[in-house]
């Protein structure tokens, strides 16, 4: 089956090594690094100093003077993204078609010591580049920016855009710092991957690409640069911050990124390497090398350009990327520096050392290896004529476990008798006693969120009644959906960075990166599929069901576990909820939710029934208009006819308002719900509620009530699902999500 | 030494080695009673399983609960609680005799 | 039952003395204790591991019943795990230590040497409809490979790529088209593996693994178990002797819910305790298990068992003392003999300071 080619149109860059992609490639050609010491005096209570730095005057000079306030990260990436759509010549794409995929590894810190959301990196530049298509925040750790191009092809594929901006940006920050120099992985020096591999350095940046159709390319009259051929994904279900040592994980990834690109290993001209600098890294990425391309493994080079920035984490895969771009373009390939001439005699393969190489290539490698163990594979090629080409083919999906873990129960059977019965608890913190749900060993590194989740895995596991032999398991996929992480990691972590830099808490540390909670359920439960981290709010779990489904479709997993969670920044006092009306209270809690999603064909080999089919689903995001726009734009992308019941995102607030609205003007013949009155706002996991309690209705007839809903923001009552019993079994529901201003989804699922 | 002598010695011992076990449980939330841990089995792969990320822990604990840096030092030290007691509490090694290196 | 021989006894070589442990025929030393000891503690050392029987748990409340006579929680061991457990008795006195390998649908326990027929006699004595307990020893070999470069040989003699397997993990592999199961676990605090191999071929396997490494028996295994503390349940174990006693706790999971044996430790962690076990080394002689422990006179307790230790050059034992003398750092007299108590491990692995390149 050969899909729809996509390729690379632009590329925009700015780190270490140059302000822009010009500069950037003369200085990795002349191998010439940017890894410099750090003068913040701050910096000099390690004793690893060097990092790849971005000049401020590089960012600021490549900005309006609007933009010249903004936060670093949002800088950074401004100018990246900038010059990736300059180069691409973009001009008019119009905004709903147009889409981005951010990765972003640390949560950007605010003036007054919290947070900004995640998302919200990516709402600035979607907002300031017209953007209103798809918006992911992809948080895969170091393996985040190499995601989303991955992530980017797939939008394209299923025609959701006809134009991806798809990159990656991470700053320097002080706290990061503290967690790598307590984790011993720093190097003292500038690094040296592959070489003397005695730790790494941290650097910062932002790089971006311009991902379309081929089609869509030449039919504008753009140049393409490379063709995105394939990607893979993996998890190597090891440890939270060490990888596998035998490499299994990153082999895997690699493999099926070029079982994506249709190609076999001996097509590989050069492997641009995750490289480091770790000894743990550096040995496994040998490995993998070895265990891909067997005897031919010394004859294919591969280089790390953080020998010259540093691992710029949310960064790295994207800059990466573009290194292949241009690796592939001009026919070189990038040195890794650092080589003494004792580590390029003993080196047992080509690690290009030094100098940059002339090597014609067609076919270039990109990996990236991260924290919580995923990985990911890209596969860049030189573009190919314009072909025939099959459409991402449609798969019947079904929903066939739900696993809740919330105030108002844990596990499926004690949801359901809940919403029947109409018990609401809002804020009740979830109980995890009663059993076990991961071996002990594990269990106890485990934070609260990691736990929560491992369990929401675990129980919709069990109820989807899932048997399979290990070597199935090792291609079940997890998408982790997230707003905000750990609060209680990232508070411990931020804790013992003020009292003492130097002896920060490496626990919470590594559990400070958002995909460790997905990392820590691929690990308890055994599973090897492919993987990521959906960073959008309360829209996560709604994205994280399409790159599901959209997994599904391309043959990738034939099972994939879509698990939510997010913990109340702190507990609150019990607050009443009740969605939609004027008078409700809003009340923030902690919660995860998972659900089995599975090829239709699978679930019925094995005899299972599902509780709903998905449908379809819709995602628009934020520009200039108002919320209720932004929903009706949403709701414009689907065909809600014959939808019974819908399940909002409503969580109590004002913009229940314009939620209600829309859909009450879009789908009159429908009743309006929401989850949120039972639970209270639980991030992500309440848009996973959202999913599996409208699933449940479609099999039971039972579904989430409003009961104390008496001055609705919109309609009347009768409008409302007020008591759990509805009138008849729905055979249709839509699942409203929403990151209010930023992104807001639909989806559709029908009775089995 | 008389039979007090060595009860004293004893209690010394026994006493930095049950500080050793409450810091452990506590600081790697371990499910246990401290008074579970033995002082001579083993804290890592084995026994207590501990891991790459609770040495790192530990280190910091330990210097903050003894004042004692065993940052640099090579992985025999937590070859068992009793062994971490030699290293935290200096009148104890001099008593104790550790076998070969 | 008839004793267990092991498969590979013919091609043993020349000059192995062999003796009698439970219910097993095994080779004691093949060569001299000193050159077996230093393969183990300097280089790698082959291990012939037939003296263990190897059991296997199937059938629908295979999990469960082991859950139930296990000490340690098995509820989570998937095919690519192993783990080490206690099986205890109803009064909380030891059975057997073994090896739970995790397969797809079944689970195989490794018996300790020449004990698999006590563990075979006590598994029955507590089955329940759905689990099937299959002795299969007969079908197998299982040989060890243990020391500080005991990876080296996994790579020549096997897949250089197993050398590197996490601790505990096990992997279904191939040696010379032989379907093998392969696993990093051992007992002497040294890099340690495992290899499960069909009779047919091992044979085959044993004469191969000959040219890599140094053939060690028992006598050498045991010594150098003691000297990590590993417990080796012949000599530690035994009629009243709890689990706390012989400081083997950590091999019980006391947060586990049910188990058998599970009351009576907890009571002997909530009762007094009597007896504690610690280490000690001095003398030349070795002194007999059940030797007096005296100060000044006056009995305290007595050996449990000792050895004559190379890495230590005198004798190392354990002693059962009352609790508020277990303790290392103390001079006592055995025997004759004034000896000095230890903290563990009493001799280092040289593996904890040799990285697998």
């Amino acid at each position: 089956m050969a899909l729809r080619p996509v390729v690379i149109t632009g590329v925009g860059v700015i780190c270490a090594v140059g302000r822009d992609p010009e500069e950037f490639w003369a200085r990795l050609t002349a191998g010439a690094g940017g890894i410099t010491a750090v003068e913040d005096e701050r910096f000099a209570a390690f004793e690893a100093r060097f990092a790849g730095q971005v000049p401020d005057e590089w960012v600021d000079a490549q900005l309006p003077a609007e933009d010249t306030g903004l936060d670093r990260t949002a800088r950074l990436a401004l100018v990246a993204a900038r010059q990736a759509v300059a180069h691409a010549g973009l001009t008019d794409v119009p905004g709903e078609r147009f889409g981005l995929v951010l990765g972003k590894c640390q949560a950007t810190p605010t003036a007054s010591g919290g947070y900004q959301p995640m998302h919200a990196t990516g709402d600035v530049v979607a907002g300031k580049l017209g953007m209103t298509g798809p918006r992911i925040l992809v948080s895969t750790a170091c393996a985040a920016g190499g995601n989303a191009v991955g992530l980017a092809k797939d939008k394209i594929l299923t025609g959701e855009a006809d134009v991806v901006l798809a990159g990656g940006v991470d700053p320097l920050l002080f706290g990061t710092y503290a967690g790598f120099a307590g984790l011993q992985a720093l190097s003292a020096r500038p690094c040296g991957p592959y070489s003397r591999s005695d730790g790494l350095n941290l650097g910062e940046g932002a790089a971006f690409l311009v991902v379309e159709a081929l089609d869509h390319a030449l039919a504008r009259g753009a140049e393409p640069l490379a063709e995105v051929a394939g990607y893979g994904l993996s998890a190597d279900a090891y440890h939270a911050t060490a990888p596998d040592p035998t490499g299994r994980g990153g082999t895997t990834a690699m493999r099926r990124a070029l079982a994506d690109a249709g190609l076999e290993p001996d097509a590989v001209d050069y492997v641009n390497g995750h490289g480091t600098g770790t000894p743990a890294n550096d040995a496994m990425e040998k490995k993998v090398m070895r265990a891909v391309f067997g005897e031919r493994a010394s004859k294919v080079p591969t280089s790390s350009i953080k020998s010259f920035i540093g691992h710029t984490l949310g960064a790295a895969g994207a800059v990466e990327a573009v290194a292949s771009v241009l690796a592939l373009r001009t026919a070189t390939a990038p040195p890794t520096i650092g080589f003494s001439d004792e580590a390029i005699a003993t080196s047992t393969l080509d690690f290009v050392p030094n100098v940059a190489r002339p090597l014609p290539m067609d076919v270039v490698v990109s990996n990236n290896y991260a924290f919580g163990g995923n990985n990911a594979s890209l596969v860049l090629r030189r573009p190919g004529g314009p072909r025939e080409y099959d459409e991402l083919p449609a798969a019947e999906v079904v929903v066939t476990g739900l696993g809740p873990v919330t105030g108002l129960g844990t596990g499926i059977a004690e949801v359901a008798e809940a919403v029947a019965n109409g018990r609401t608890a809002v804020g009740a913190e979830p109980s995890l006693e009663g059993r076990t749900f991961a071996p002990r060993s594990l269990w106890r590194h485990m934070n609260n969120l990691s736990r929560m989740a491992i369990a929401a895995s675990r129980l919709a596991w069990e109820d989807a009644g899932l048997k399979l032999p290990r070597a199935a398991l090792d291609n079940v996929g997890v998408i982790f959906a997230t707003a905000a992480g750990s609060v209680e990691s990232t508070d411990g972590f931020d804790e013992s960075v003020l009292a003492n830099p130097n002896k920060p808490a490496v626990l919470s540390f590594s559990n400070v990166v958002l995909n460790a909670t997905g990392g820590a359920v691929c690990q308890t439960l055994g599973l090897r599929g492919p993987t990521t981290t959906i960073c959008n709010g309360n829209a996560s779990a709604s994205i994280a069901l399409d790159c599901a489904v959209e997994t599904i479709r391309s043959g990738k997993a034939d099972v994939v576990i879509v698990v939510a969670a997010d913990e109340a920044p702190s507990s609150a006092d019990s607050t009443r909820v009740d969605p939609y009306d004027r008078n409700s209270g809003e009340a923030p809690a902690s919660a995860s939710v998972a659900l089995v999603v599975e090829s239709a064909a699978h679930a019925a080999a094995r005899g299972a029934t599902p509780y709903a089919r998905v449908l379809g689903s819709a995602h628009a995001s934020g520009g200039a208009d108002d919320e209720r726009s932004l929903v009706e734009r949403a709701l414009a992308g689907l065909p809600t006819e014959g939808v019974d019941l819908v399940v909002g995102a409503a969580t109590g607030g004002a913009t229940d308002e314009a939620e209600a609205g829309a859909v009450l003007d879009t789908v009159p013949s429908a009743r309006l719900t929401a989850t949120a009155g039972l639970t209270g706002d639980a991030g992500a996991a309440t848009g996973a509620l959202n999913l599996a309690l409208a699933a449940l209705a479609l099999r039971d007839g039972v579904a989430p009530a409003i009961t104390g809903l008496d001055s609705p923001r919109a309609g009347t009552v009768e409008s409302y699902v007020t008591k759990p019993e509805l009138p008849a079994t729905p055979a249709k529901a839509l699942v409203l999500s929403a990151a209010p201003g930023s992104v807001r989804g639909g989806t559709l699922l029908g009775a089995v | 030494m008389t039979l007090d002598e060595l009860r004293a010695t004893a209690a010394a011992r026994h006493e930095t080695c049950t500080q050793i076990k409450k810091m452990i449980v506590s600081r790697l939330d371990l499910p246990i009673e401290p008074a579970w841990i033995t002082d001579d089995q083993p804290l890592f792969g084995r026994g207590l399983e501990l891991d790459s990320l609770d040495v790192l822990e530990l280190y910091v604990a330990i210097e903050a609960e003894f004042g004692v840096a065993l940052y640099d030092s090579d992985m025999s030290v937590f070859g068992s609680v009793s062994r971490l007691a030699d290293h935290v509490n200096p009148a104890l090694a001099e008593q104790a005799q550790t076998g070969s290196a | 039952m008839e004793p267990l021989t092991s498969p590979v006894k013919a091609v043993h070589p020349e000059g192995a003395v062999y003796g009698t442990v439970l219910d097993a025929e095994v080779a004691l030393r093949f060569s001299t204790l000193d050159a077996e000891y230093e393969a183990i503690r300097e280089r790698a050392a082959l291990l012939d591991l037939s003296g263990e029987r190897i059991v296997e748990l199937s059938g629908g409340a295979a999990v469960d019943f082991a859950q139930k006579v296990l000490a340690r929680d098995v509820e989570y061991l998937t095919a690519e795990r192993c783990m080490t457990s206690l099986v205890l008795a109803e009064d909380g006195t030891v059975v057997d230590q073994v090896v739970v390998w995790g397969r797809e649908d079944s689970l195989l326990l490794e018996s300790s040497t020449g004990a698999g027929t006590r563990l075979l006699e006590h598994l029955r004595a507590h089955a329940e409809p759905g689990v099937e307990i299959t002795d299969r020893t007969a079908e197998y070999a299982l040989f060890g490979l243990e020391g500080p470069y005991a990876w080296g040989v996994v790579g020549r003699l096997i897949d250089g790529e197993l050398a590197s397997l996490p601790f505990e993990s096990i992997v279904d592999s191939q040696w010379d088209g032989v379907d093998v199961l392969f696993g990093r676990t051992g007992v002497t605090g040294e890099y340690g593996y495992k290899v499960l191999v069909p009779r047919e071929s091992a044979e085959r396997l044993w004469t191969k693994a000959l040219e890599h490494a140094v053939p060690a028996g028992q006598d050498a295994v045991e010594l150098a178990m003691l000297e990590v503390r590993q417990p080796v349940v012949r000599h530690e174990a035994g009629e009243g002797v709890d689990v706390l006693e012989m400081g083997a706790g950590w091999l019980v999971d006391i947060t586990k819910d049910e188990f058998v044996g599970r009351d009576a430790v907890v009571a002997a962690f909530e009762g007094t305790a009597e007896r504690r076990t610690v280490g000690f080394s001095g003398g030349a002689e070795v002194p007999a298990p059940g030797t007096p422990v005296t100060v000044g006179g006056e009995k305290i307790g007595e050996v449990v068992h000792a050895v004559h230790s190379i890495g230590l050059k005198s004798s190392l034992g354990l002693l059962r003392l009352p609790p508020d003398l277990a303790a290392a750092g103390l001079t006592v007299t055995v025997g004759d003999t004034e000896v000095v108590t230890l903290t563990s491990p009493y001799v280092t692995p040289k593996s904890w300071s040799t990285p697998i390149i």
